[in-house]
């Protein structure tokens, strides 16, 4: 039944006023419906999400604002606060949901964990043999046994289902707690006062800094730290890269390939994400890597994730023979550049940045 | 050629050489008799599609590759593992497993007995395949007295110490050399004194080697403090109280019964039409809630079962009855397979010791793994014997027929038919087995590929001095 259609079960018939209401709420249904479905018509195929991700991406982000929710609440009503419930449909009203940065960020996580369930597990040649970050862990560097010792934790602690959005930048957690505290201020009414708004503020802050003090344990700075702890040299990179993913440790092969490349941990994970893997094949290639190494990796990666094609990841690795390293290298120095310059260079040319 | 060694000494390696054209060079017996069989030769382009295509990759990409094949021979289908690499301007292959795909398989989704580790073990965790803790859930530590930042990448003794069972065994062992899953390893969590059952199921690789457990673990003598009133909750062997099975029961029957009717109108378009293909996701709904019932069921069952105060009645049951009343209850799920169940004659009478209730579900299990098993036409016979004081009903099929390797495997818990299937636990005949010895019987099966399957389920004869069951009603 069409939403704001009169509803003649369980209750009086309406009046002439409601009557009116209700076809007022119809028409601007209408419209919103059309403006909807003009957006989605607008959706290339190409650029459309399967179900299975764009419902990842949903569920991450309901995770992570009702985690949220709870945490502010614990922090400003113990007892509950009326008319506080889940604040994810207020902020969808508002466009809020629909953020840019934090939907790529969703976005990429998502993949990744998708990325990583498809890779196969890996019997090692000797069974007596430990995964890779075992064996650093019991590595007799303390700077190496500690860094893999803190990842095993991180990556321990990541899947635990509140644990999204201590992952999350800084910027957009803090971005994401502001949101939900004034959802939930609008949700009290007229009844709370100001009392409320300085209980949310307080409660926002607190957790920011909680937030600012729990950043170098997450995955992403750990495994950050564990590459820097390895410091492969560059004969050793593709080993140490391929037996990470043949670990199925998704952070530490992005973190490996960051530092190698001396770009940012995102710009890394983009690279292993994109399913045509041609800037992926062109970084390794300018790092001056085997091309055994590349193949086998980018093997694995088509192994794990039935978009990609692996004939044309052939003939790419085939072109790549022919690419100057020195070609190869303008990449990633366009990579290195802030990511903010990179954006407004795109949005002045009315495309979106990389 | 010489003949290459294999990694594992049961596995066959056949070695073969393709030019850079993909033409056979050549290749050792197995191999060669294989692609002659397909209707290739020396010299000639591989006639194996799937390894033709590995060894087309490898030589383009210029590594080695491994990856898994099903080939055809003949009537039979043999799965393969195929290692492609370059070699002299060419592509060495390298093939083994050489394995009769079996009609039935043991359960291969990791993620399903993960589901179930995580509904009955109190906290998770999992290690590499040289046994080495890669994970521990994060609340277990605080909780159970140990440090899980210590604990990970050490090798699970260090947090366990395990006890032997009570044929001095270690099942963590024989699972870790059987690659399968274990139950009931009984550990203590070291430097607690804590008592813990462990559970887990292995990881493998694509190669079906050994990579790893996931496992739950239990605690055994709970919160100490109060051991009287914990004992009358949840007694020992269970890790639920009495009556958890029956609400968990109660309280997913009724939702999943909606989501299968819902689902089933939506698949039928009862509504107005819609997307053909959405249509097809309602069917998978449905067909996924009839495979959650059936598990809730199983479930209920397991837990009854495994209890140590089981008993099943020993009543006095006709058991031609309750093969023929089986027979009925399947009838129309075997005619729409087209399959034809043969029943006792009407005649027949079996008199043995059991639980009618008990005995039925056995037959009806059976019967209906028969029938799901039978090529379109085929026959499922039931027969009734009587030998050595126990009363048989043997349940015959024309199916692909069971190898012998399999035969102890599928008693096993989640081992299942296979595992594409919709529908089905892996615990149908693990819980029949379970029942038929409650009753003081056994279920047992004979059979070989391509003979069919025959399922004997044995229950005791009634002894002669015994009463004639009341008349039905009677209190």
């Amino acid at each position: 039944m069409a939403q704001g259609a009169p509803e003649p079960r369980g209750g009086p018939a309406i009046g002439a006023k409601d009557l009116l209401a209700r076809a007022a709420a119809a028409e601007a249904h209408d419209s919103a419906l059309c403006d909807a479905t003009a957006r989605d018509v607008a959706i290339p195929e190409a650029l459309r999400l399967d179900e299975r991700t764009r419902t990842g991406v949903l569920l991450a982000l309901e995770a992570i604002v009702s985690a949220i929710e709870a945490s502010l609440l614990r922090a400003v009503a113990p007892e509950g606060f009326p008319g506080i419930g889940p604040t994810l449909s207020l902020l969808h009203a508002a466009g809020l949901a629909a953020d840019r940065a934090l939907v790529a960020e969703l976005l990429a996580r998502v993949r990744l964990e998708q990325l990583a369930a498809g890779l196969p597990h890996h019997a090692p040649g000797d069974p007596a043999r430990p995964s890779l970050l075992n064996r650093l862990a019991d590595h007799s560097a303390p700077g190496l046994s500690d860094a893999a010792r803190a990842l095993l934790l991180a990556d321990n602690r990541a899947r635990s289902p509140e644990a999204g959005r201590w992952g999350l930048p800084l910027i957009l957690h803090t971005r994401l707690l502001w949101w939900v505290a004034s959802a939930m201020r609008e949700q009290a009414g007229p009844l709370a006062g100001v009392a409320l708004d300085e209980a949310l503020c307080a409660a926002v802050h607190a957790e920011c800094a909680l937030a600012e003090r729990c950043a170098d344990e997450q995955v992403e700075a750990v495994a950050l730290r564990l590459a820097a702890a390895i410091d492969p040299a560059p004969h050793e990179l593709m080993r140490v890269l391929l037996e990470a993913l043949r670990d199925r440790r998704l952070p530490l092969v992005v973190a490996l390939l960051a530092r190698a490349a001396e770009i940012a941990f995102a710009e890394a994970r983009a690279l292993l994400l994109d399913a045509g893997a041609e800037r992926l094949l062109l970084v390794l290639h300018a790092l001056e890597l085997p091309r055994e190494g590349i193949a086998e990796l980018c093997f694995m990666l088509c192994n794990a994730d039935p978009r990609r094609d692996l004939a044309a990841l052939a003939d790419a690795i085939d072109a790549l023979e022919n690419v100057d390293p020195h070609q190869a290298r303008e990449l990633l120095v366009h990579l290195r550049l802030s990511p903010e310059y990179r954006a407004a260079r795109g949005a002045l040319h009315g495309a979106h940045a990389p | 050629m010489t003949a290459s060694k294999s990694l594992d000494p049961v596995v066959p390696l056949a070695v073969a050489r393709l030019d850079a054209g993909g033409r056979l060079i050549d290749a050792e017996p197995r191999l060669r008799a294989l692609n002659d069989r397909a209707g290739g030769g020396i010299g000639a382009p591989l006639a194996l599609p799937g390894i033709a295509a590995i060894a087309h990759l490898a030589h383009r990409l210029g590594i080695a590759i491994s990856r898994s094949v099903v080939a055809a021979d003949g009537e039979e289908e043999l799965d393969l593992w195929v290692r492609a690499g370059p070699d002299r301007g060419g592509v060495r292959l390298e093939v083994s497993g050489w394995r009769a795909r079996p009609a039935w398989r043991p359960a291969s989704d990791p993620g399903r007995d993960g589901d179930f580790l995580r509904a009955t073990g109190d906290w998770l965790w999992e290690t590499d395949g040289a046994l080495r803790l890669t994970f521990l859930s994060p609340e277990a530590g605080q909780r159970h007295g140990f440090d899980v930042r210590e604990m990970l990448g050490q090798p699970l003794t260090r947090l366990f110490s395990l006890a032997q069972d009570e044929h001095g065994q270690l099942p963590i062992l024989s699972a870790v050399s059987a690659k399968a899953r274990f139950d009931g390893q009984r550990a203590e969590v070291r430097g607690t004194g804590r008592m813990v059952r462990l559970d887990a199921t292995p990881r493998s690789d694509p190669l079906g080697r050994f990579a790893g457990f996931i496992g739950a673990a239990r605690l055994l003598d709970a919160d100490l403090p109060d051991p009287p009133l914990l004992a009358a909750i949840a007694p020992v062997g269970s890790g639920f109280p009495r009556a958890f099975g029956k609400r968990l029961e109660r309280a997913l029957r009724g939702p999943l019964a909606r989501i299968i009717a819902n689902a089933d109108a939506i698949n039928v378009q009862r509504e107005g039409p819609i997307r053909g293909d959405y249509a097809g996701y309602a069917a998978d709904i449905a067909s996924a809630g009839r495979h959650l019932l059936g598990l809730v069921e199983d479930l209920v069952d397991l837990q009854a079962i495994e209890r140590d105060d089981f008993i099943p009645a020993g009543e006095t049951i006709d058991l031609a009855d309750v093969a023929r009343r089986a027979a009925g209850l399947l009838a129309v799920r075997a005619s729409e397979a087209g399959v034809r169940i043969e029943r006792p004659a009407a005649d027949e009478v079996l008199r043995v010791r059991g639980e009618f209730r008990r005995a039925l579900q056995v037959l009806v299990n059976l019967m209906s793994n028969a029938v799901r098993y039978s090529p379109k036409g085929a026959m499922v016979w039931i027969r009734l014997e009587s030998e050595a004081g126990m009363g048989c009903v043997i349940v015959a099929d024309q199916g692909k027929g069971i190898a012998l390797a399999e035969h102890a495997r599928i008693f096993e818990k989640f081992a299942r038919v296979d595992p594409t299937e919709p529908g089905g636990s892996g615990l149908g005949l693990y819980i029949a087995r379970r029942l038929a010895r409650a009753m003081g019987g056994d279920l047992i099966v004979d059979s070989a590929p391509g003979m069919g399957a025959r399922f004997v389920l044995m229950l005791p004869l009634r002894d002669e001095g015994e009463r004639p069951p009341p008349p039905a009603g009677a209190p």
